[in-house]
C-alpha cells in the first residue's frame, strides 16, 4: 500500500510540473520555462517526468507555431535537448521514436534529431540495433518527401531548380538526417576500426556499417537522384551538390574499397531477392512464422540508389580515392552498366541526366579500340543501347539529347573494329528513328573512310561484310509510297553515303566492292527513290498551289486533331503551311540534286575506267 | 557443257503430302545453278531454308528450275566451297590479327623484382580469385594508391586485401600478368609501362597520361 501511496505522489508532482511548463509555453513565457526545467533543484522531478512530457513538447512542433511565436518552438528543441541529456536514455529513446513515427511536420522532424542522436550516443549498450531501429523511423520521413516537377530543364536553366520550394525542403531536411548519422558514420570508420577488434564488437561495428550504407543508399534513391548534384560553377556549390558530397564522404568512413562495397551490396540484394521469393512461394502454403517475418524486414538496396552513388563516384569523381586504382577502364565499364541503366530508365530527365554523365565519364579515358565485340552480346549492353537510343530520340531537354548522341559516338570509338562493325549492324536494325538512323549512316561513313586510308584493309569495312550493311541502309521502307519528308534524315545521309563512295573508290578497284553492288541499288533504291521524290514534289507542289488559292485542301473535311503529349495542337493557319509546304518542297529539291549527282558520278567513273582500259 | 535432269517429282507428288518442303530443298540445292539458288534464297542449312519458305514458293522454284533449265554445272559446288572458305578465311585471319594483340608473345610490358619470397608452390591461374595488399607508386615514388597504409605507431594491413579474379581483365593487365608469376606470400615489386597500365590518357586526377606505375603487392590468398 505505501509504495502506492509513493507513486501517487510522484505522478501528481510530475504532473504539475508538466502542467506549469505547458502553461508557461502557451503564455510564450520561454525564458521562465526553460529556466525551470534547468533548475537544477527540479533535476529529479524532470527526469522523472520527461516520458510524459515529450509529447506535450512535441504538440507545439509545427510549421504554423513556428510561423506564429519561433520562440516557444526554439525552447521546445531547448529543453527536448536538456532531456536527452540527463534523462533515461532507453526511454527517451522509445518515447522520441514514437513521436517521430506519429505524425510528419519538418519542424518536428528535424527538432527530434539531436535529441534521438543524443540518446543514442548515450545509450549504454546497443543490443537490439537501436541504431538500426532509429534510421528507420527517421528515414521514412525523408522517404515521404515529395519530388520536384520534372520541368525538363537545360542546361544553366538546372540551377534555377535550387529555388524551387521541393528542393529547398528536400536540401534542408537532408542535410538534418546527414548531421544526424555523421557520428554514428565516424565511429565505424575503418580509419579507427582497429581500436577493439573483438568478434563481437567486429560483428556488430559491421552491422552498423550495413545499416548506415542501405540508409544512405535509399537517401540517394529517393530524394537526391531527383535533384541536380553537378558542379556547373565551380565559384557557388547547390546545396544538393554538398549534401551529395557529405553523403559519399561518410559512405568512404565506412567502405575503404568503394567498387568491392557495390560487389558486396550486389551479392547482397541477390541473396535478399532470392530469399524474399523462396517466403512468397512458402507463404502460399503456410502462413509465415516469425524467422520468415524477420527475414522480409532485409529489403534489397534499391538499384536507382546503386546508379545515383556510381553516378557521383564514377561521374563526378566524389572520393574516388576509395576506388582502388588497378581495375581496366573497360571492366569498370561493364561493370557499371546495371547502374547506367538504372538512372536512363527512370523517365524524370535530372535521372537520366546522371545516367548520361556516367556513361560519358567512363568513356572519357577509354583510348579508342579498346572494348571487344563480345560485350555487345551481354544483356546489359544490349539493354544500354536500347536505353541510349530512347534517350536520344524522345529525351526532352535538348542538352541530355546531344551529349547522349556523343557518347554514341565516342563508345563506337572504343569498340574494336569488329564491335564496331556489330555496333552499327545493331544500331541499323533497332532504329526506328529517321533522324537517328541518318546518324549511324554517318558514323559507318566515317568508319569506312578511316578503312580506306589504312595501310590495310580490314574486311568488316568492305566486300560482303560491308554489302550487309549497306542493304539495311540502301532501303525505302515502304518503295515508292515511302514518306520522304518523315525519312528525309536517313535518305539523305544515306544518299550522301553512296555519293562518297562512288567518288572515293574507284571502278577499276573498287575496294569496298560498292561497284558490284551498284546495279542492284539503281534498280532497288536509286530507281525507286527518283519516282518517289518525283511523286512527292508533285504532290506538295499542288498542295502549294491550293493553299496559294485559298482552295480547301480535299481531306480537311476529315475532323482531324493533333496531340503532343496530351495538349491538343492547334489548326495551322495559311501562311504556317505554306511555310512547311516550301521547305518540303525543298527538302526533296535536296534529295533530287544529291540523287542527280550520284547517278552522273557513277556514269563519269565508268567512262573513266572504259577509257583507261582502253 | 550442259545437264538435263528429268523432273523427280510429279504435280500430284508435289502437291501430296509425300513430298516435304525439306525433300524439295534438298533436291533444290542440289540440282539447281548457284545462282539459282542464291537468287531463290535457297542456300544455307536444309532445315533452315525449309523453315523460310512456303511449300508453295518452294513448288514455283521446282517448276522455274526446269522452265529455265539453270541447272548446276559440274564444278560449281567446289567454286563454292572455295568461295565460302575464302571469305571466311579472311574474317578469321583478321580477328586473329585483333586477337593477337592479346597473346602472351608479345614481350611483357612489366618488369617484377622478388622483394620476399614466396612458397614457391601455389600460383594463382587464370579464374582464381586472388586476396592482395598493395600500394601504387608512381616512379618517383609518391603513393597514389594503397590498401596497407603505414601509419605512425600501428601495424600495417588494418584494411582488407583487395580480392580479384585473376585473368578475367578486371585489372590492368600488368596486374593480370604478374600476378600469376608469383607464389603464394611472395611480395614483389611490379614496375609497369603505361601501356600495361592507364596508357596514354591516365586516370582523372590520380594517374598523368603515359605514366609507368610502381606496385608493390603481397599475395595473401588464393580462393
Amino acid at each position: 500500500m505505501a509504495t502506492t501511496n509513493i507513486e501517487t505522489s510522484s505522478t501528481v508532482v510530475e504532473s504539475t510540473l508538466i502542467q506549469e511548463v505547458v502553461e508557461l509555453l502557451e503564455a510564450v513565457k520561454t525564458k521562465p520555462a526553460v529556466k525551470m526545467i534547468k533548475d537544477p533543484a527540479n533535476i529529479d522531478r524532470v527526469k522523472e517526468a520527461a516520458w510524459d512530457l515529450v509529447p506535450q513538447l512535441c504538440s507545439f512542433l509545427t510549421s504554423e507555431r513556428e510561423l506564429e511565436t519561433v520562440s516557444v518552438v526554439c525552447a521546445c528543441e531547448e529543453i527536448l535537448q536538456y532531456l536527452s541529456d540527463v534523462g533515461n536514455a532507453k526511454e527517451l529513446l522509445l518515447v522520441l521514436l514514437e513521436q517521430a513515427d506519429m505524425f510528419k511536420d519538418d519542424i518536428k522532424f528535424k527538432a527530434l534529431l539531436r535529441p534521438v542522436q543524443r540518446c543514442l550516443q548515450r545509450l549504454p549498450s546497443r543490443k537490439g540495433n537501436p541504431i538500426g531501429i532509429a534510421l528507420e523511423t527517421l528515414c521514412a520521413h525523408i522517404q515521404e518527401l515529395p519530388l520536384p516537377e520534372d520541368y525538363q530543364l537545360e542546361d544553366a536553366e538546372r540551377q534555377l531548380l535550387e529555388a524551387d520550394e521541393t528542393v529547398r525542403r528536400i536540401c534542408s531536411c537532408v542535410t538534418a538526417i546527414l548531421t544526424f548519422i555523421k557520428p554514428f558514420a565516424e565511429e565505424v570508420s575503418w580509419k579507427n576500426r582497429h581500436t577493439d577488434t573483438s568478434k563481437t564488437a567486429t560483428r556488430t561495428s559491421n552491422k552498423q556499417v550495413k545499416e548506415l550504407m542501405g540508409h544512405l543508399m535509399k537517401i540517394l534513391s529517393h530524394p537526391l537522384a531527383f535533384i541536380d548534384l553537378s558542379v556547373t560553377d565551380s565559384s557557388s556549390i547547390s546545396r544538393g551538390r554538398e549534401c551529395a558530397e557529405r553523403l559519399v564522404t561518410f559512405m568512404s568512413y565506412l567502405h575503404a574499397d568503394f567498387h568491392k562495397a557495390l560487389v558486396q551490396i550486389l551479392e547482397d540484394n541477390h541473396a535478399i531477392e532470392k530469399e524474399q521469393k523462396r517466403t512468397k512461394e512458402q507463404q502460399k502454403d503456410s502462413p509465415a512464422d516469425m524467422d520468415e517475418l524477420d527475414t522480409l524486414i532485409a529489403e534489397p538496396v534499391s538499384k536507382l540508389g546503386l546508379g545515383t552513388f556510381a553516378y557521383l563516384v564514377f561521374g563526378e569523381n566524389l572520393c574516388s580515392d576509395n576506388v582502388p586504382c588497378v581495375y581496366r577502364l573497360e571492366y569498370l565499364f561493364e561493370f557499371n552498366l546495371p547502374f547506367m541503366n538504372a538512372l536512363l530508365e527512370t523517365p524524370e530527365s535530372m535521372v537520366r541526366l546522371k545516367g548520361v554523365a556516367l556513361f560519358v565519364s567512363l568513356l572519357e579515358h577509354m583510348p579508342a579500340l579498346t572494348l571487344s565485340s563480345h560485350l555487345l552480346e551481354f544483356a546489359p549492353m544490349k539493354q544500354l543501347l536500347q536505353n541510349l537510343l530512347h534517350v536520344i530520340v524522345y529525351c526532352p531537354p535538348k542538352d541530355i539529347r546531344q551529349s547522349a548522341v556523343k557518347g554514341l559516338s565516342s563508345l563506337l570509338q572504343k569498340f574494336e573494329l569488329a564491335g564496331r562493325y556489330m555496333l552499327i549492324l545493331i544500331l541499323l536494325k533497332s532504329s526506328t528513328h529517321a533522324g537517328v538512323t541518318g546518324y549511324v549512316i554517318q558514323l559507318l561513313k566515317n568508319e569506312i573512310d578511316r578503312n580506306l586510308k589504312s595501310d590495310q584493309l580490314n574486311a568488316f569495312f568492305c566486300g560482303s561484310q560491308l554489302e550487309k550493311l549497306l542493304r539495311l541502309i540502301f532501303t525505302l521502307p515502304e518503295g515508292v509510297e515511302t514518306d520522304l519528308l518523315d525519312q528525309s534524315e536517313c535518305v539523305m545521309a544515306a544518299l550522301n553515303l553512296l555519293r562518297y563512295l562512288v567518288l572515293r573508290d574507284k571502278p577499276s578497284e573498287d575496294f569496298t566492292g560498292i561497284w558490284q553492288q551498284i546495279p542492284r541499288l539503281q534498280e532497288v533504291y536509286c530507281g525507286p527513290l527518283q519516282t518517289a521524290i518525283d511523286m512527292s514534289h508533285a504532290h506538295y507542289a499542288l498542295d502549294i498551289e491550293r493553299t496559294a488559292k485559298g482552295e480547301c485542301m480535299a481531306d480537311s473535311s476529315l475532323e482531324t486533331s493533333l496531340s503532343v503529349s496530351g495538349h491538343v495542337m492547334p489548326e495551322m493557319d495559311d501562311k504556317q503551311r505554306m511555310s512547311l509546304l516550301t521547305t518540303a518542297l525543298h527538302t526533296f529539291d535536296m534529295m533530287q540534286s544529291i540523287l542527280s549527282r550520284v547517278t552522273e558520278l557513277i556514269d563519269i567513273q565508268r567512262k573513266t575506267q572504259l577509257e583507261n582500259s582502253a | 557443257m550442259s545437264v538435263e535432269i528429268t523432273p523427280p517429282y510429279t504435280e500430284d507428288q508435289l502437291a501430296g503430302d509425300n513430298v516435304s518442303k525439306k525433300d524439295l530443298v534438298t533436291f533444290l540445292q542440289s540440282s539447281a545453278s548457284i545462282e539459282f539458288q542464291t537468287e531463290h534464297k535457297l542456300k544455307g542449312a536444309v532445315k533452315n531454308v525449309a523453315k523460310t519458305r512456303t511449300k508453295e514458293q518452294l513448288i514455283a522454284d521446282y517448276k522455274e528450275l526446269f522452265d529455265t533449265k539453270n541447272f548446276k554445272q559440274p564444278g560449281e559446288d567446289e567454286k563454292e566451297e572455295e568461295r565460302k572458305k575464302k571469305a571466311t578465311e579472311s574474317l578469321t585471319e583478321k580477328t586473329k590479327k585483333l586477337d593477337l594483340k592479346d597473346e602472351p608473345q608479345t614481350p611483357p610490358k612489366y618488369t617484377k623484382y622478388v622483394l620476399k619470397k614466396g612458397n614457391k608452390i601455389n600460383y594463382p591461374r587464370p579464374g582464381d580469385t586472388v586476396l592482395c595488399y598493395y600500394v601504387g607508386k608512381m616512379p618517383d615514388g609518391t603513393v597514389f594508391d594503397t590498401n596497407s597504409e603505414m601509419r605512425a605507431g600501428q601495424k600495417k594491413k588494418k584494411q582488407q586485401p583487395l580480392k580479384f579474379k585473376v585473368g578475367t581483365g578486371q585489372v590492368i593487365r600488368g596486374w593480370d600478368e604478374g600476378i600469376q608469376k608469383m607464389s603464394l606470400g611472395e611480395t614483389a615489386e611490379l614496375r609497369i609501362e603505361a601501356e600495361w597500365a592507364y596508357g596514354r590518357k591516365g586516370l582523372e586526377g590520380k594517374i598523368p597520361p603515359n605514366s609507368a606505375l610502381v606496385f608493390e603487392v603481397e599475395l595473401v590468398g588464393i580462393e
